[in-house]
């Protein structure tokens, strides 16, 4: 039989030997008569179909073929297997239909398993007053359709009914509150039905895990669902349920996992949530909700994941959040919250990602978390923070990305900094001072450097172009002087780099050239001296250049790369002319012009011409005295 | 059989709704450059960060988004990427710069990239990449620079391109992209100081 279903592992090597008896080949296990009361073939990468001569088998107890490559339509002649207890044709290519006739004869049956196939039509029906037994029920991740039968209410001993991931549509069954040993019920996942959670279900009194995300769900949450004492997971994100949180909520005493985000719902968190001694995840993030936070919720002992993003919440975080020792994520972005950011959130060395940006939040960070070993990302942009960063986040080791844009904050960054994974460093927007640290040179996975706008002062680190990751690094609007070091041409990722509105004095490094990636360059509104140096024209990559605002002079190199910008690239240099509109004279060409080779003697030598025969007018003029 | 642990439960719907949440709450373009990421093969871990579990692929590293969380740049190149293009790239109706120069892609240029209206610069330059030169490329009104040079790429320089003005071709060393509708589109690098 197996020939006809073809290919295999080699864990079925021994059916290739006709000569042994059937009972002794792998997977196949026999009763005292020799009939095969078992087989399990699951998971040999069997390919084919499964041949009606299955239905020879009429002692089977057990049939296992799932996690192969199985195709064709489940023949109708296994509804011979009379005796089956369990049914597992998962994790295959299965099509066409799966009628009720197929089990409806399986009296035996305990577990009948079809997940994860390309079986459509009607969920097989007629089949709940004949499988008494049946425990374990999973038609999920098909394409059956239509609605479910109101006859799936009367399986007596049903703990386990997955119909997720189908294309099923009408109302869910109220019915479905009749199985009373139910104890996992999923529904959801691409079907769409109309109507919404029945409040019946709050009878189904063995339910550990409820799931109905994302099947087009309207109405409000059924208060009867705080009955629903063993309710360990509640997933229904991914509706369109409105109305509130029901208080009764709060009397979910084993509820560990509470996902309602992405809903319409509205009102606030109820006061008594805190009593959920047992929640560790609570999602709420993308709603409507509103009003403050609990107080209470700090004290949640088990508390990890902590996600109400994008809501109306106002007043303060619980000070004692995190004080559980085991927060992971925190996400309260984009709400209205105020106060300051709690002290202990990494008491226990988990958490991973703080997020708490665009928010009212005032007050430093706290201390504790400069020494928060797990951090991996940090947004706290667009607040109201202040003070010095702590100097120890820039050392974290798993941090990846910083960005504290837009705050009040203040003081120096520290001398040093080792975050080996740190990617991404963005605190523009600020009123940080002093200078830019030599030691941002040791981020060696620095690939975003945006510390524009703040009150930087005393000269770039040159340390700064040893990165080999950094491809954008803006450093405009601050104090800086001094010149660009000429190490910037070692910086060969950059792709971006802006320099503008400071005090940088000197020239343009020679060698700008060597960044073969550049698309961006802006140095403007400083007071660069020098020329546009020629080699600029070999910057095939550059597609945005701005030098205005600076003391450049001498002949704009007119071919290249440079051809691609017009004046507004080079406006406010006076002493910078062009050869298109004749602005250069020959002589003023030759003495600014930067050549290939060598320096601007002749301008030196003019002036220094100028100073002797100042001079010597001026002892002159004394002597007539 | 029914999982009763709870970390056994945990696991199972932490992975579904992390999986489910890209889907239908859909960032179509996270989505997008995700389907990138998974026709690309990427040694040096460059697109380690693209976590399609979050909301928006903007703090994903070598991508920039403008203020409303619209991917303006894609900046990959020199990055030992191979592989190929995906016309889900289409969808990424504010991009401007898409720099995937000097990897070892192959494959076509998908006709979807003329969807990108806001495209400045299109880098394709140092590839194995085959085909024509999709005539789509003529709906881009902002494409500044078109530099595919160094490549595989066939047959004409589509006429379209001709109602772009302000476009610059680089497109040497391609084994037989023809040459009559070049004249007036192409400006030629001629290295005179």
């Amino acid at each position: 039989m197996i020939g006809t279903a073809g290919g295999g592992s080699n864990g079925l090597s021994d059916w290739k030997d006709s000569s042994s008896s059937h009972c002794s080949l792998s997977g196949v296990t026999c009763d005292e008569d020799g009939e095969v009361v078992s087989l399990d073939v699951s998971y040999q990468n069997l390919t084919g179909s499964l041949p009606p001569e299955i239905g020879i088998l009429s002692s089977l107890v057990n049939l296992a073929v799932a996690g192969n490559g199985l195709t064709g339509t489940v023949p109708l002649d296994m509804a011979n297997l009379t005796s089956l207890k369990l049914l597992n044709l998962s994790n295959n290519g299965f099509s066409g239909e799966f009628p009720g006739e197929i089990v409806r004869s399986m009296t035996q049956l305990e577990v009948l398993d079809v997940y994860n196939n390309n079986l459509t039509g009607q969920l097989p029906d007629g089949i709940a007053i004949n499988l008494v037994n049946l425990k374990h029920l999973h038609l999920g991740g098909n394409y059956f359709s239509g609605e479910i039968p109101e006859s799936y209410s009367e399986f007596p001993k049903l703990e386990y009914l997955a119909l997720s991931g189908n294309s099923l549509s009408g109302q869910v069954p109220a019915s479905l509150a009749r199985l009373e040993k139910l104890r996992e019920l999923y529904l959801g996942y691409f079907n769409t039905f109309s109507g919404g959670i029945p409040p019946e279900f709050g009878l189904l009194t063995e339910l550990q895990v409820l799931d109905m995300a994302s099947c087009n769900l309207t109405g409000e949450l059924p208060a009867s669902l705080g009955r629903l004492s063993n309710l360990c997971g509640c997933f229904l994100q991914m509706n369109h349920l409105t109305g509130n949180i029901p208080t009764e909520f709060s009397m979910l005493s084993d509820l560990s996992m509470l996902d309602l985000s992405l809903n319409n719902l509205t009102g606030g968190i109820p006061e008594s949530f805190s009593q959920l001694k047992n929640m560790t995840l609570l999602n709420l993030f993308v709603n409507s909700l509103g009003g403050r936070i609990p107080k209470s919720m700090g004290d949640m002992p088990n508390l990890r994941l902590f996600q109400i993003w994008q809501n109306n919440f106002t007043s303060e975080l619980p000070e004692n959040l995190g004080r559980n020792g085991k927060l992971e994520v925190v996400d309260v972005s984009f709400n209205r919250l105020t106060g300051t950011v709690p002290e202990n959130l990494c008491q226990g060395m988990k958490l991973k990602s703080l997020v708490l940006m665009n928010n009212l939040f005032s007050g430093p960070i706290p201390e504790q978390l400069g020494g928060c070993e797990s951090l991996r990302r940090i947004r706290i942009q667009s607040n109201f923070l202040n003070g010095t960063i702590p100097a120890g986040i820039f050392n974290l080791p798993e941090l990846t990305l910083v960005d504290m844009t837009q705050n009040e904050f203040s003081g120096e960054l520290p001398k040093e900094m080792s975050g080996k994974k740190l990617g991404m460093l963005a605190l523009s927007g600020n009123s940080i001072t002093g200078r830019i640290p030599a030691a941002t040179g040791n981020l060696q996975n620095l690939q975003i450097l945006s510390l524009d706008r703040n009150r930087f002062n005393n000269q770039l680190p040159e340390e700064i172009f040893n990165l080999r990751s950094l491809s954008k690094i803006n450093i405009s609007g601050n104090n800086i002087d001094g010149g660009i070091p000429p190490e910037i041409s070692n910086c060969t990722s950059l792709i971006s780099l802006d320099f503008s509105r400071n005090n940088l004095s000197g020239e343009i490094p020679r060698g700008m050239d060597q960044l073969k990636d550049l698309n961006h360059l802006d140095l403007s509104e400083n007071q660069l001296t020098g020329g546009v140096p020629s080699e600029m024209q070999y910057m095939s990559s550059l597609t945005s250049l701005n030098l205005s605002g600076n003391k450049l002079s001498g002949r704009v190199p007119n071919s290249g790369q440079l051809l691609m910008f017009d004046e507004s690239s080079y406006a406010g240099n006076p002493d910078l002319c062009f050869s298109y509109n004749g602005t250069c004279s020959s002589q003023k060409a030759k003495a600014n012009a930067i050549e290939n080779t060598g320096h601007k003697t002749t301008t030196c030598f003019s002036t220094l011409k100028l100073v002797i025969i100042v001079l010597s007018l001026c002892y002159q003029l004394v002597q007539c005295w | 059989m029914a999982a009763t642990a709870a970390s056994a439960l945990s696991l199972w719907s932490l992975f579904f709704a992390a999986l489910a949440l890209p889907a239908a709450f859909g960032n179509s373009e996270g989505d997008a450059l995700y389907t990138l990421r998974r026709s690309l093969s990427d040694p040096d871990n460059v697109l380690q960060s693209w976590d399609p579990t979050l909301v928006n692929p903007c703090t994903w590293f070598h991508i920039t988004c403008n203020q409303d969380n619209r991917v303006t740049r894609v900046d990959l190149g020199n990055s030992n990427l191979s592989g190929h293009l995906v016309p889900e790239l289409g969808k990424l109706e504010h991009l401007q710069y898409l720099e995937l120069y000097k990897n070892n892609l192959h494959g076509t240029i998908p006709a979807e990239l003329g969807n990108l209206k806001n495209l400045i610069s299109l880098d394709l330059y140092n590839n194995n990449i085959t085909g024509t030169i999709p005539s789509s490329l003529g709906k881009l009104k902002s494409l500044v620079f078109l530099r595919i040079n160094d490549n595989q790429l066939t047959g004409p320089i589509p006429r379209e391109l001709g109602g772009v003005s302000s476009l610059k071709v680089v497109f040497e060393h391609n084994p037989r992209l023809e040459g009559p509708e070049l004249l007036g589109l192409a400006s030629y690098d001629t290295n005179c100081s």
